[in-house]
């Protein structure tokens, strides 16, 4: 029986002899990839959008009000390096920023942890086998709270940020019992010239960027600017100088050893009313506008 | 992605296309949910082409892509019947001889497996990989196919003898 029925599977190949491909196979996964990413590109931009406004810019009722001088920037990962510098050279750079940075215990149990994962799980999200820590050099961003204080959520006790040298990736972990959970990945460099590196990441759920997946009400956007950069700005302007960066009144946003992390858990009802009040984005003396987030996903310099 | 590896995309597609369409037909049982699923995969791989070139065999690469979508497509739906491949109504080819009964036969009867099941049973006894081709493709161990495998001919064989006897179990994925 299992003979006959082994046949049979083997024969089935031959019977669907009717079934080909569409000649622009390709064609369509390029349409559906480009698709994709505009919808990526968009909500993020969103996300960060809204973070942006909602957390760092005080802005007004309206356009064309100046903004008020520089408010509290919010805690994110601006908090300084904590603990002595590792010695472990699979975390490449200084600083390992977070409250919780200082216990080599805690750093141990991250490192051990990543690369479980590395060999586990994270095929299954990104069908791609990362190299493990050991093998690939990695800048471990944050180790502490999630999203702390005052972020208004707190997703998970432990999170790591982790940048694999020369991968565009982008982890996000949450530290469940026992173990990391991933909660994103990114991808941030889709259509990006070459020569516009100043943006490095940008992040959120990866639920969030496909629109067939429910998209949980609270969620992060991360935001991050490549090593080196001293600045990051966002301007907006009086509603009769349409992204005119010479009119634009511009808020500085806090870097930290080069990088600008910022995290933001907004509600998502209210983006629309806050990204209309973002007009520039200005990043190293780079002008960027909000057409930096334009539908084909390319960041214009 | 740079003009060569887009060359080289559109290359591994029309070279690889239908077999891969047709083996995501084994393994979602409806050709909307292979076509889409194929493209999928296929999507999930141009993103990193260039990393998946660098893969020894970027046809077993995408398979493998193909085979985790199907199971988290799967996981989705677990709790969405599908409509089984007789009310689909789908020939995949013109004429209904008896050879085409006795494959949609065995395609319904697949259909009942459990997605890992499905996936192994293709690609040991469609695809003809070996068992240890199969653990390598899957990322598991040989002793997990051995036991997806025996577990899947045994539900095979007993959907194929007893058809009617099962009429809950049709047309729902598991």
């Amino acid at each position: 029986m299992s003979t006959d029925l082994e046949t049979r599977l083997r024969e089935l190949p031959d019977t669907l002899a009717g079934l080909h491909a569409e000649r622009d196979l390709a064609a369509a996964v390029r349409a559906r990839h480009r698709q994709h990413r505009r919808v990526w590109v968009t909500t993020a931009a969103v996300a960060v959008a809204a973070l942006l406004v909602g957390t760092v810019v005080a802005v007004g009722s309206g356009r064309g009000r100046t903004l008020p001088p520089a408010a509290p920037t919010p805690a994110a990962t601006a908090s300084p390096p904590q603990g002595p510098a590792p010695t472990d050279q699979r975390l490449l750079h200084w600083p390992t920023r977070g409250p919780l940075a200082g216990d080599t215990g805690e750093r141990a149990a991250v490192l051990r942890d990543l690369e479980t994962f590395a060999r586990g799980d994270l095929s299954t999200y990104l069908n791609l086998r990362l190299r493990p820590p050991s093998e690939a050099p990695t800048h471990v961003l944050w180790l502490g709270p999630a999203y702390p204080e005052p972020l208004p959520v707190r997703l998970g006790p432990v999170a790591v940020v982790q940048q694999w040298n020369g991968e565009p990736v982008l982890l996000v972990l949450e530290k469940r019992v026992g173990h990391y959970h991933l909660l994103g990945e990114g991808l941030g460099r889709y259509g990006r010239p070459a020569t516009a590196r100043h943006l490095d990441l940008l992040w959120m759920p990866w639920e969030c960027s496909w629109p067939t997946v429910s998209c949980p009400r609270r969620f992060a956007g991360l935001l991050l600017a490549a090593p080196g950069t001293e600045r990051i700005q966002l301007g907006s302007v009086p509603a009769e100088y349409p992204l005119n960066p010479d009119k634009a009144d511009w808020q500085d946003l806090p870097t930290d050893d080069g990088y600008a992390v910022l995290t933001v858990s907004p509600d998502i009802l209210k983006i629309d009313r806050m990204l209309e009040r973002i007009d520039l984005v200005r990043i190293d003396g780079v002008l960027t506008s909000r057409a930096l987030w334009s539908s084909d996903g390319s960041m214009k310099p | 992605m740079d003009e060569t590896s887009e060359r080289a995309f559109e290359r591994f597609v029309a070279a690889e296309g239908t077999s891969l369409l047709r083996f995501a037909y084994l393994l979602t049982g409806r050709r909307e949910a292979a076509e889409d699923l194929l493209q999928s995969a296929l999507e999930r791989c141009y993103r990193h082409w260039r990393r998946v070139e660098r893969t020894d065999q970027p046809d077993r690469y995408v398979r493998r892509v193909l085979a985790n979508a199907a199971t988290d497509r799967w996981r989705r739906h677990t709790r969405r019947p599908e409509l089984p491949l007789a009310a689909a109504g789908e020939p995949v080819v013109g004429d209904a001889t008896e050879a085409l009964l006795a494959r949609d036969e065995l395609l319904r009867a697949l259909r009942t497996l459990s997605a890992r099941q499905r996936v192994v049973v293709v690609l040991r006894y469609v695809e003809d990989l070996s068992e240890q081709d199969t653990a390598a493709l899957l990322d598991c161990s040989v002793g997990s196919v051995k036991a997806h495998a025996s577990r899947g001919l045994a539900r095979l064989r007993s959907e194929l003898a007893e058809p009617a006897a099962r009429p809950a179990s049709r047309g729902r994925t598991r």
